[in-house]
């Protein structure tokens, strides 16, 4: 059953003109996987996908899908299907007719071919929509039609091009969790594109962080987002704090880093060398950033600093810390907990004892 | 101010639709005149030149030239658009695609005298000789530009995933076009097909130069203005064309617009 190269693409690069959209990827995607490729607009991840369902070729490289090359594999006769990002629903053709398109070729009887249909319709909870037009329909309708049509066929992968893009945040988090739910109970591999972390981190069994046309980084969400080994997806993905500082010593795997404001601090080098005054860079999450009153028991690491900004969310409050070193200001987020506001514990301009762990930095290339 | 602008407006509105339209309008009124002679005023009603042209077996041998010509005319212009524009509209943007467009819409501005003599030197140097033929050849040759302007205009909001959706799910390049891509583009190649098969009934020019000894409707009329007892039915013929006309051009741009609403933009 673990089949961990289910989809295996080799050194995929992908030129449009002097463009290289694609720049030798290589992945693999095991089956029943929900892989997310998640990168900023113009990054290639959008091509790559197009790649994958036929709608592009491949300047170099090979993509193999179940053991098979695809190279010479036209779209329509891959076993792939796609969620198209407008959805691509057939406007001269009713629901039933649109999700039944691809069926034609398994000539079906009458009863089978209903039955199929009405299973998909019930599937993605639209029984009784089989009549609709297509002009019909809302948007989150749209977009389930567009995934009945593609898994009605049972494909072994389905793509999905920003699938939830044009939905509203609300039902946008409905269909996260919907997708999710189903892909789980279908057991299908999902490849899906998105430029939206968080989509990709709800979903994703493992994402792939893509910039340039290539894969900066891959990774499950826990890994991507708590041990960044980039400076690129620590930036990108969530909220961060950055310090620059140099390299006292290498130990073992562990690191003496001398960063401003923080101090010298210990971090693990996992697996990697470093020599002595390299300049590296620091990565601390907000919410890893602890804040107290000045009077509080010292712990070790802990510096003061003055609130500058607060940013009321809601559920948390961003507060903007400068300290007396200067440069950026440090971002702490503190959860809102009960109905005592950041705003009263730590009014602007009050100072702040600010202290973090060692083992949360993550130690990056500057 | 205001008021006397409007009114100078529309004053200049009014004389220029009579500019445009009462001398087509002549048409209709003298062919009910109890007169042979087109002068007002009107001596009385009849319809007898309405029947009279009804009888005349020359026109009904040239109406059946035109629709000889016109149709297969339509379909050609149409079909040969079509490929042009699936071409220039296509998955893989061909490239230099404007000065291609440039190209096929140049017959529009090449005068019709200079492409008659053009294919009338043609035909004749070719061996082919002048026929019904070489009409609708000259015919296809200036409608085909208008058919595409017509199937450009549907193209255009086409959403290129659409056919990319139908080979996803599994039908072949030519299935995709004729599951997807036809249907929804067929009112405009409907409105194309009427645009164009008007175009060729009443073309006279290319028709006159490039004609055998059969004359199509637009020649049989000239043909006719030689004697003037004849002019009232050549009218009444007049008239039952323009009706006509105005009838199909009314159905295509009805066609083309209805099409433009449902081309699988959602925005």
């Amino acid at each position: 059953m673990i089949d961990p190269s289910f989809i295996s693409i080799q050194s995929v690069s992908k030129s449009f003109g002097s463009v290289r959209a694609v720049d030798s990827v290589t992945l693999d995607i095991a089956r029943g996987e929900f892989y997310g490729l998640l990168g900023p607009s113009g990054c290639g991840k959008t091509t790559l996908l197009r790649m994958l369902g036929g709608f592009e070729t491949a300047t170099s490289g090979e993509i193999y899908i179940d053991g098979q090359a695809m190279s010479r594999v036209p779209p329509h006769r891959r076993p792939v299907n796609m969620v198209f990002q407008n959805y691509a629903i057939f406007p001269h053709l009713n629901v039933f007719q649109n999700i039944a398109f691809g069926l034609r070729k398994e000539r079906l009887d009458k009863p089978e071919l209903t039955r199929r249909v009405d299973e998909a319709l019930a599937m993605i909870r639209l029984g009784g929509y089989g009549q609709r037009a297509a002009h019909e329909l809302s948007g989150g309708q749209r977009q389930r039609v567009a995934l009945a049509r593609a898994l009605v066929r049972r494909p072994k992968v389905l793509l999905l091009d920003e699938p939830l893009g044009a939905l509203d945040k609300k039902l946008r988090e409905h269909m996260q969790i919907e997708l999710r739910d189903l892909q789980r109970s279908l057991g299908i591999t999902f490849i899906l594109v998105t430029h939206d972390q968080e989509e990709a981190l709800t979903m994703s069994d493992r994402i792939a962080v893509m910039a340039d046309g290539r894969v900066i980084e891959e990774g499950p969400p826990v890994e991507l987002y708590a041990r960044p080994r980039t400076r690129f997806v620590a930036d990108f993905i969530g909220l961060m704090n950055f310090f620059e500082g140099r390299i006292e010593t290498q130990t073992g795997d562990r690191i003496i880093v001398d960063a401003s404001p923080l101090g010298r601090v210990e971090v693990e080098a996992r697996g990697r060398r470093f020599e002595a005054g390299q300049k590296v860079a620091l990565a601390l999450r907000p919410e890893c950033v602890h804040l107290q009153p000045l009077g509080s028991p010292a712990g070790a690491r802990a510096i003061v600093g003055t609130i500058d900004k607060l940013a009321y969310l809601g559920d948390r409050t961003l507060v903007h810390i400068v300290t007396k070193e200067g440069g950026r200001p440090v971002v702490a987020t503190m959860a809102r907990q009960d109905n005592a506001s950041a705003a009263t514990t730590f009014p602007e301009r009050s100072d702040v004892r600010v202290s973090w762990q060692d083992s949360n930095l993550n130690l990056l290339d500057a | 101010m205001t008021r006397h602008g409007n009114r100078g407006l529309r004053l200049y509105t009014t004389l220029y639709l009579a500019f445009l339209y009462l001398p087509v309008l002549l048409l209709p009124i003298f062919s009910f005149n109890d007169s042979i002679y087109v002068a007002l005023p009107i001596k009385g009603l009849t319809l007898q030149w309405w029947s009279e042209m009804a009888a005349q077996t020359g026109m009904h041998t040239a109406l059946a030239n035109s629709l000889v010509v016109a149709v297969p005319v339509a379909f050609a212009s149409t079909s040969l658009g079509l490929v042009a524009v699936l071409a220039l509209f296509g998955r893989e943007r061909l490239p230099g695609a404007p000065l291609v467009t440039g190209l096929f819409t140049l017959p529009l501005v090449v005068p019709y005298i200079i492409l008659g003599i053009a294919l009338l030197i043609l035909f004749n140097r070719s061996g082919i000789g002048l026929s019904l033929f070489s009409v609708g050849f000259g015919h296809t040759l200036i409608c085909t530009p208008f058919a595409l302007f017509v199937l450009m205009s549907r193209f255009e909001g086409l959403d290129p995933s659409l056919a990319e959706a139908a080979l996803d799910l599994g039908e072949t390049p030519w299935m995709a076009f004729w599951r997807v891509t036809f249907p929804i583009v067929l009112p405009g190649v409907m409105a194309s097909l009427l645009l164009t098969f008007t175009i060729s009934f009443d073309e006279f020019l290319l028709a006159f130069f490039l004609t055998g000894n059969d004359s199509t409707l637009p020649l049989y009329i000239f043909s006719q203005l030689r004697f003037p007892a004849k002019l009232p039915a050549v009218l009444a013929l007049g008239s039952a064309i323009l009706l006509a006309t105005f009838a199909i051009v009314i159905v295509a741009e009805r066609l083309r617009r209805r099409g433009l609403g449902s081309t699988g933009n959602t925005d």
